[in-house]
């Protein structure tokens, strides 16, 4: 292990910044099928709700110029499914493991985080308050400060582990939900979930994607994370866990630059799903290159 | 499941807007009728999940016929041979090879690919009776003919604007030739498999939809099951082969 890319936040001590992002690595199964998961910093897993969840309608994906639209509507077995069968699963590999949390009312979002917060191995929530394709719930609760701080402070006051807030793109001031939610008690922020788009079929002239809209994801959103990363780093003290279009090590430094103290990789497994451990192998190589000596000093350096 | 490089070995045009491609790798030992790979092109964020049409497992060679829809497909088009291309595979459950007196192939345009696999098998079994229907919508598409009478399989075609064979549909030619058979297999549109669901009561439908990761974690292709509205498959993962009336889609 290279001490260089250790990384400390409230709650997650990892041997890397690196964990793919919720809703693009299920529970990691899959992925364990093709390399070991202890390589990882951690595993964000995907959105647990308090019931199950189908999600929405196909088509659910739509591929888009260095990205793609998803509106998967939070499929998921629900949080005691996740917390019998999956916790147990992933708590064999030695990485963090945080759960996200999603719901369509305050106590729906209070009972899952309460419930997920307790299990054995859960070392972080991430409060799903930004997810553009649910009707009811999620982005609602993203998009107004006082709605968010509220939310936050009753998750806070339940959860047994550190809550990081998951962020929405698509308000017109990131930077006051960021600080809503910082002054409600969250121990930490994640930024940036999905852009709100989407594509036409050229022959119907519909969308198509059923949900008609989509989140937009992948390498073509990097420069709106980096920019709205910045913007909240200057503003707030808690730390920030970043995603957006990470496909490379240096993407890494870019976010931590910005004001990640960790980062997320999302849409990039899709394309490769060896994406992570190949970025976690990289990290040192492009270190040594742009003279980083270790990645928690250039946290913010951008900055400086 | 693999993700390795692979040769490619052909590239052809064979009919309108589609291709042959032969490739080979290792993954080739594991693979069975009815399941794809989801190939890489550079530049592009999804991979291509393409449905295997044969293989030679003694060669290492599999054969993948598509169709060029978009920019990705149109990519793939111009690769040349001798050069490598990314793959992940075999992905999916594949077709489960049975036992009947009789069998009816049924092929929509694109959907025809698989069904050649799946015929080389179903002899091997020891079925006698195999026919295969093929639909398109002009002379111009048609394409696999010669893949089952190398088996010695006879091919029914069918076009929709009767510039060859049949004047219509697959389906339409099943009713208008009085072609029966004890169970099915088919993959193609959407309409073409719903209306052969209702023609057969057994048999098997292959699926094509969206996916984005193709192995089962993204929950980008799900369908749900008909009988239990609380079920539900990944099309990547459980399917894409489906029993008739097992799936609503």
């Amino acid at each position: 292990m290279d001490e260089r890319l250790r990384v400390s936040l409230p709650g997650l001590e990892m041997k890397n910044p690196v964990m793919p992002a919720s809703g693009c690595f299920g529970f990691g199964r899959e992925f364990a099928e093709l390399y070991d998961l202890s390589l990882l910093g951690g595993v964000v897993m995907k959105a647990a709700t308090a019931s199950p969840k189908f999600g929405n309608p196909t088509p659910r994906v739509a591929e888009t110029p260095g990205g793609m639209l998803n509106a998967i509507g939070l499929q998921n077995p629900g949080v005691d499914a996740i917390i019998e069968r999956e916790v147990p699963w992933l708590r064999q590999f030695d990485t963090c493991i945080i759960a996200n949390v999603a719901g369509s009312a305050q106590e729906d979002y209070v009972e899952t985080a309460e419930k997920i917060g307790r299990a054995e191995g859960v070392d972080a929530i991430e409060l799903n308050i930004s997810c553009p394709n649910v009707k009811e719930g999620g982005i609602a609760f993203g998009t107004d400060p006082k709605v968010a701080a509220s939310l936050t402070a009753a998750v806070k006051e339940v959860s047994k582990v550190p809550v990081y807030v998951k962020l929405s793109p698509n308000v017109t001031d990131i930077v006051q939900i960021a600080k809503a939610v910082e002054a409600a008690g969250a121990d930490g922020i994640s930024m940036i979930n999905t852009l709100m788009g989407m594509r036409l079929d050229l022959k119907t002239a519909r969308p198509i994607i059923a949900n008609k809209t989509g989140g937009l994801s992948g390498a073509a959103i990097k420069p709106v994370a980096v920019r709205m990363i910045y913007q909240v780093y200057e503003q707030v003290k808690i730390p920030i866990i970043g995603m957006g279009g990470i496909t490379k090590a240096e993407d890494v430094l870019e976010l931590m630059y910005a004001g990640a103290s960790a980062v997320a990789v999302g849409t990039a497994n899709f394309t490769d799903p060896y994406a992570c451990p190949k970025i976690i192998e990289a990290l040192p190589g492009v270190m040594d290159k742009y003279r980083v000596d270790t990645l928690s000093g250039i946290v913010g350096k951008a900055h400086r | 499941m693999k993700d390795e490089r692979a040769k490619i070995l052909e590239n052809t045009l064979i009919a309108a807007d589609t291709y042959r491609m032969v490739l080979q790798s290792s993954l080739c030992e594991d693979l069975k009728a009815g399941q794809f790979v989801n190939l890489l092109v550079p530049g592009f964020t999804l991979r291509r999940p393409i449905s295997v049409s044969s293989f030679d497992k003694e060669a290492e060679e599999y054969t993948l016929l598509y169709k060029v829809l978009g920019e990705g497909t149109q990519k793939m088009a111009e690769m040349k041979v001798g050069d490598t291309v990314q793959v992940i595979g075999p992905l999916g459950n594949g077709f489960p090879i049975e036992t009947a007196e009789s069998i009816l192939l049924i092929g929509g345009g694109a959907g025809t690919g698989p069904l050649v696999q799946l015929a080389k098998e179903l002899k091997d079994a020891g079925c006698r009776k195999i026919r295969v229907v093929l639909g398109f919508p002009t002379k111009e598409d048609i394409y696999g003919v010669e893949d089952f009478s190398a088996l010695g399989i006879r091919t029914h075609i069918s076009t929709d604007d009767g510039t060859y064979g049949f004047h219509g549909n697959a389906v339409e030619l099943i009713r208008a030739e009085g072609l029966t058979a004890e169970m099915a297999y088919t993959c193609g549109p959407k309409r073409m498999m719903q209306a052969v669901e209702e023609l057969f009561g057994r048999g098997y439908i292959s699926l094509d939809i969206r996916m984005a990761c193709g192995m089962g974690a993204c929950m980008g292709c799900v369908v749900k099951d008909k009988a239990d509205p609380d079920k539900y498959y990944r099309v990547c993962k459980e399917g894409p082969v489906f029993r008739i009336g097992q799936v609503d889609y």
